[in-house]
């Protein structure tokens, strides 16, 4: 069964991109384009992986990590941002998230991620299977 | 007085003097000669007798002679053949002093006949008799009073000199020596006199006293002559005297007549004026100044310019002459037509009757001392300059300025300082410089800044302290300093000065620019992001197909687009390096791995160069704590630099056994190496080396920067050596403990 994997990221460019790659890899790819929309699909298509940018309309990804957590899903984050900052990092860290990538990213260092979660994933069962 | 006058005279005196002292001397032999023939030369018997005895007893004849103690008895006849056969004049005379009886000789040298003072009186003979005391005590004790004086024996009866008159009524000079006459009974019946000749003796007497006033005289020439000499000696040396004076001072002594005209120089003046003593002679006093030819107060005024100094020296004239002296300065001429300013004191000298005879001028050359005025008075107005160009620059510089003593208290402060603070120069007086410190209380700030006195004291400056003050509202305000000791003439700490900047203009612009930094950094990152990833889908075939002319321009797009992410990477972290707020994530890192992984990682472009790369490691891992992305972010730079350049050769990657609980890694590489005179700007941010012939270098010249800073948050150094043509070597060492 392929893993589902949800883009949140409001550049409509990154995400077409994301999308095909991991497409290409052999996942099943859905996209939102701001924090509410993120939110809505982590319930609507129930993700094993959520791909989250950190700058987007209406509700920030720091917010939407912080609200998944409160919602209680368990589900895993890699958060993706063009602010290469260590502070961001940590407190994502903090809130969860599983990984934490600067844009422009590498797409080597995105699968190296992309598998090692769900390896360590699908050993622990972290998430509700659909 | 003629000298030479003097002079005979002299010679006249001791002549003479020499002359009567010899005269003197042989009549006082003479004389000597002939008392001793008086005293001692053939005496008669009655004269004899007259010398022992006061009276004589004449008894009858046949009565033996007979001395008693004061009488002496002779016969009638005996007393009558003594006065006979005595050679000398002899008379006696009755108790009314009428002669009596001579024996003639008396008359006989006097020039009368015998019967001639037969019963006349002693005093008709002796013309003294009456008028000079002696001999009238001595007559009357013969005579007169002849009882009374026997009696009482009150009178001395030794011989007395008297004159007798000769026949001319001219008085000759005798001894005459009286002695009573007794009869048997013992009555006093009268006296005998017996007169001596003492012709020859007076005569003498009368030569020798001559010659005695002459002598006096002469002597009494001679002293005066002597005092007068002695008096022309003084003023002989008096006169070398003030003339050694005169020549010897070093001040010029001119003497000029009542109307000004010279009559000597001294040698000072002469030289002063670089003429010969002679030359200066007979000229007009006035002839010396400068402006020949013109009076003094013309002169004057010329040469000084000035109406207040024309004033002044006839104030000073007016002194000259109302109270004889006065003192002026003035200038005068050389002879090389140098003008000379000299100060003269005038003096008039007085002659006996109190007019003036002379004009004494003392000038002494003030050259040297209106060149020291000068020179202090340049010196003054130069310090002065300095000091109103300092305090100019210190009161309206931007940058504040304090001054405090060695303690630290603030002793000065400039206008700047009280913008800055907002307290005014008398509340930060007295105030210590760390009362004006935010954290003035923290344990961190006092070790600070004791650490800092001791550097101050050791270097004597300081510079790029960064502190930050409260201001007097409560404001922080960034600061920044530079601090040097004042030292005093002794080398000892006088106190401290301290430039003051306000950076809170600096600090908000900084921040506004890291701002924009990082926003700019993300709104590069976004389209770059697309690009990056559109490119890697392409080559990796996501998109379909591709032909190798487009994955060869595909893959031109995409390591310039990883330049532009590297660019912007560097950017950002050298942003965070400055604001501090770039912060280490440390981990366990080992390090051999993490160095083989960054040499792995550039192989490929080495050897695209056609540069061999090698490592050596020692035997076993390395663990260490650091930031493993940071520490491979430094390895990556430096090895990316030494491939970047170096054309050909190789690069040398070398980890070190650790020692000291640290570990170092050099990069060495065969490249064109660093300009010894760029060596040490090459961790400056932006620095590329100026290399016009080789290759164009790549990057924004940030990488070494950032490494340098990266390494020092990890507690370790860096440093390079380089041989231009030859190549270079970074080498690194990091704690293995540096961050935790």
């Amino acid at each position: 069964m392929k893993k589902r994997i949800l883009v949140a990221d409001d550049e409509k460019a990154v995400v077409r991109i994301l999308k095909d790659r991991l497409t290409h890899w052999g996942y099943e790819v859905d996209s939102a384009c701001d924090g509410e929309e993120t939110l809505r699909k982590v319930g609507s298509f129930k993700p094993d992986l959520l791909l989250l940018d950190l700058k987007m309309p209406k509700l920030s990804g720091m917010r939407v990590l912080e609200e998944n957590r409160r919602r209680g899903h368990r589900i895993p984050v890699l958060i993706l941002t063009a602010l290469p900052s260590e502070a961001m990092a940590d407190s994502c860290l903090a809130r969860g998230a599983a990984d934490y990538i600067c844009k422009p990213f590498d797409s080597r260092r995105i699968r190296e991620s992309v598998e090692r979660i769900f390896s360590s994933s699908s050993d622990g069962a972290v998430h509700e299977q659909p | 007085m003629a000298p030479k006058k003097l002079l005979n005279a002299e010679e006249d005196t001791s002549d003479a003097l020499y002359r009567v002292q010899c005269r003197l001397t042989h009549l006082e032999n003479k004389h000597k000669r002939l008392v001793a023939l008086e005293e001692e030369g053939v005496k008669g018997e009655l004269e004899t007798i007259m010398e022992k005895a006061d009276a004589i007893m004449v008894a009858s004849n046949g009565y033996n002679t007979h001395a008693g103690t004061k009488t002496m008895v002779v016969s009638k006849s005996h007393f009558n053949a003594l006065i006979r056969e005595c050679r000398k004049g002899v008379f006696i005379v009755d108790k009314t002093g009428s002669i009596q009886e001579t024996n003639g000789n008396l008359e006989t040298l006097l020039g009368y006949k015998k019967t001639d003072f037969k019963n006349i009186s002693l005093k008709s003979i002796f013309p003294l008799a009456d008028r000079l005391e002696s001999v009238t005590k001595y007559f009357d004790a013969f005579t007169n009073h002849m009882y009374l004086f026997y009696e009482r024996k009150k009178y001395n009866l030794s011989p007395i000199e008297t004159t007798v008159l000769d026949k001319r009524r001219k008085p000759v000079p005798f001894q005459v020596k009286a002695t009573y006459v007794k009869n048997i009974q013992g009555q006093l019946v009268g006296a005998i006199f017996l007169l001596k000749d003492i012709i020859r003796r007076r005569k003498l007497e009368k030569q020798i006293q001559a010659e005695k006033k002459k002598l006096e005289q002469l002597l009494d020439v001679s002293k005066k002559i002597e005092i007068i000499e002695r008096l022309k000696q003084d003023l002989q040396e008096n006169r070398m005297y003030i003339e050694s004076i005169i020549e010897s001072s070093t001040d010029g002594i001119v003497v000029t007549d009542t109307s000004g005209f010279v009559k000597r120089v001294n040698r000072a003046f002469a030289r002063l004026l670089g003429h010969s003593a002679a030359d200066l002679v007979d000229r007009h006093w006035a002839e010396l100044n400068p402006l020949e030819g013109k009076d003094y107060y013309t002169f004057y005024g010329e040469a000084v310019r000035g109406r207040s100094y024309i004033k002044e020296l006839l104030e000073r004239m007016g002194d000259l002459f109302s109270k004889g002296e006065a003192y002026f300065e003035a200038y005068l001429k050389r002879s090389d037509e140098i003008v000379v300013p000299v100060g003269c004191g005038l003096y008039w000298v007085h002659n006996k009757k109190g007019e003036r005879a002379e004009g004494i001028v003392i000038v002494r050359d003030l050259t040297e001392r209106k060149l020291a005025e000068k020179k202090i008075e340049r010196a003054y107005f130069e310090l002065r300059e300095a000091k109103e160009y300092l305090e100019n620059i210190i009161s309206t510089t931007v940058d504040g300025i304090i001054t405090t003593d060695p303690r630290g208290t603030i002793e000065r402060i400039n206008e700047s300082i009280e913008v800055m603070t907002g307290y005014s120069e008398d509340e930060l007086k007295g105030m210590h410089i760390s009362d004006l410190s935010l954290h003035r209380a923290d344990h961190s700030y006092r070790q600070l800044r004791s650490k800092m006195v001791t550097e101050l004291f050791k270097d004597g400056r300081m510079t790029g302290i960064e502190s930050i003050w409260r201001g007097k509202n409560g404001a922080n305000i960034p600061v920044e300093a530079n601090a040097a000791l004042l030292k005093d003439k002794k080398g000892g700490v006088a106190g401290g000065v301290i430039g003051v900047r306000d950076v809170r203009e600096r600090k908000k612009l900084e921040k506004m620019k890291n701002d924009f930094i990082s926003n700019i950094s993300h709104e590069l990152r976004t389209p770059l992001t697309s690009i990056k990833g559109s490119i890697d889908n392409l080559l990796d075939g996501i998109a379909g197909h591709l032909n190798d002319a487009q994955r060869e321009y595909l893959t031109i797009i995409n390591s310039e687009s990883n330049r532009l992410v590297r660019l912007i990477d560097d950017l950002l972290d050298l942003n965070k390096l400055e604001a501090r707020s770039l912060k280490l994530l440390p981990a366990e890192v080992e390090y051999v791995s993490l160095v083989a992984q960054a040499v792995y990682s550039l192989k490929d472009l080495a050897y695209d160069k056609g540069l061999s790369i090698d490592m050596a490691w020692p035997a076993a891992e390395i663990p260490l704590a650091g930031d493993r992305d940071r520490i491979y972010q430094v390895l990556v730079n430096l090895i990316n630099n030494a491939i970047k350049f170096t054309e050909q050769g190789k690069i040398n990657v070398i980890v070190e056994d650790t020692r000291n609980g640290s570990v170092t890694t050099r990069i060495r590489d065969t490249g064109v190496g660093i300009p010894p005179d760029e060596i040490e700007k090459i961790f400056d941010r932006f620095y590329q080396i100026q290399r016009p012939l080789a290759e164009k270098s790549r990057g924004a010249g940030l990488g070494l920067a950032i490494s340098k800073s990266l390494i020092e948050m990890h507690g370790g150094t860096i440093r390079v050596e380089s041989r231009e043509g030859t190549g270079s070597e970074f080498a690194f060492t990091l704690p293995l403990r540096g961050v935790s």
